[in-house]
């Protein structure tokens, strides 16, 4: 048995920033299309995750790298 | 000179006598227990676990703890299970058991005795196309 990479265990998968920006632009489609419902009240990492791999069979990443790409070319808070 | 020897009668004929002086603040008092001591880990970050198969944890150390609970979420109501891995070294599994048999429920729990220094957890994806799983460890002391 190989080890895994992420998306399969956690950590930060290798991409590069037109994949990076690509993630972060549907995730921010994905986070302002949220509606709060009783089973679902927070848009939180598993819901953001599992919501852009519905939509990108294939392609999927895990929460480690959609923190990573949420967070990329903020500027670090102080 | 004097005092000294009636303190040390005193004192012997306490013992003899089995007169003990019990202060408040050295009795103990029976209460109920407040709290225990509990650790939580998140061991999957919402991975994606591939069309029947699998994902492991690290190994996390157990060292100080009895008991130990799972929690695992599952994006979607299809079959999955979890699976425990108890190492002596945290390198090797030693010992193997299912905690979570299969079924479709998104939202599982379970609970173990410690077993070995060191647990991982594995999650089993028995679907035809991938998920996307968060699991938690809570150790118990």
């Amino acid at each position: 048995m190989t080890f895994k990479n992420p998306p399969e265990v956690n950590g930060i998968m290798q991409l590069n920033e037109q994949q990076i920006l690509a993630i972060q632009t549907e995730l921010q489609q994905i986070e302002d299309a949220f509606v709060p419902t009783e089973e679902q009240p927070v848009c939180d990492i598993q819901y953001l995750t599992a919501t852009y791999n519905k939509q990108n069979v294939g392609n999927e990443i895990n929460g480690d790298t959609m923190i990573y790409c949420r967070a990329y070319g903020l500027e670090p808070e102080v | 000179m004097s005092n000294m020897f009636e303190r040390f009668r005193n004192k012997w004929h306490q013992s003899i006598k089995g007169f003990v002086t019990i202060l408040a603040s050295e009795i103990a008092v029976p209460i109920d227990v407040q709290a225990h001591y509990a650790k939580t880990i998140q061991t999957h970050n919402a991975v994606s676990v591939g069309a029947s198969g699998n994902s492991n944890s690290s190994y996390i150390d157990c060292d100080g703890f009895d008991k130990v609970a799972f929690t695992v979420l599952n994006d979607a109501a299809t079959n999955s299970s979890v699976e425990t891995h108890w190492s002596n070294d945290g390198i090797n599994a030693h010992g193997a058991e299912t905690l979570i048999v299969q079924s479709t429920s998104p939202n599982k729990v379970g609970i173990s005795d410690i077993k070995a220094r060191y647990v991982r957890v594995q999650l089993k994806n028995a679907d035809t196309v991938a998920h996307t799983m968060s699991a938690w460890v809570y150790l118990k002391a």
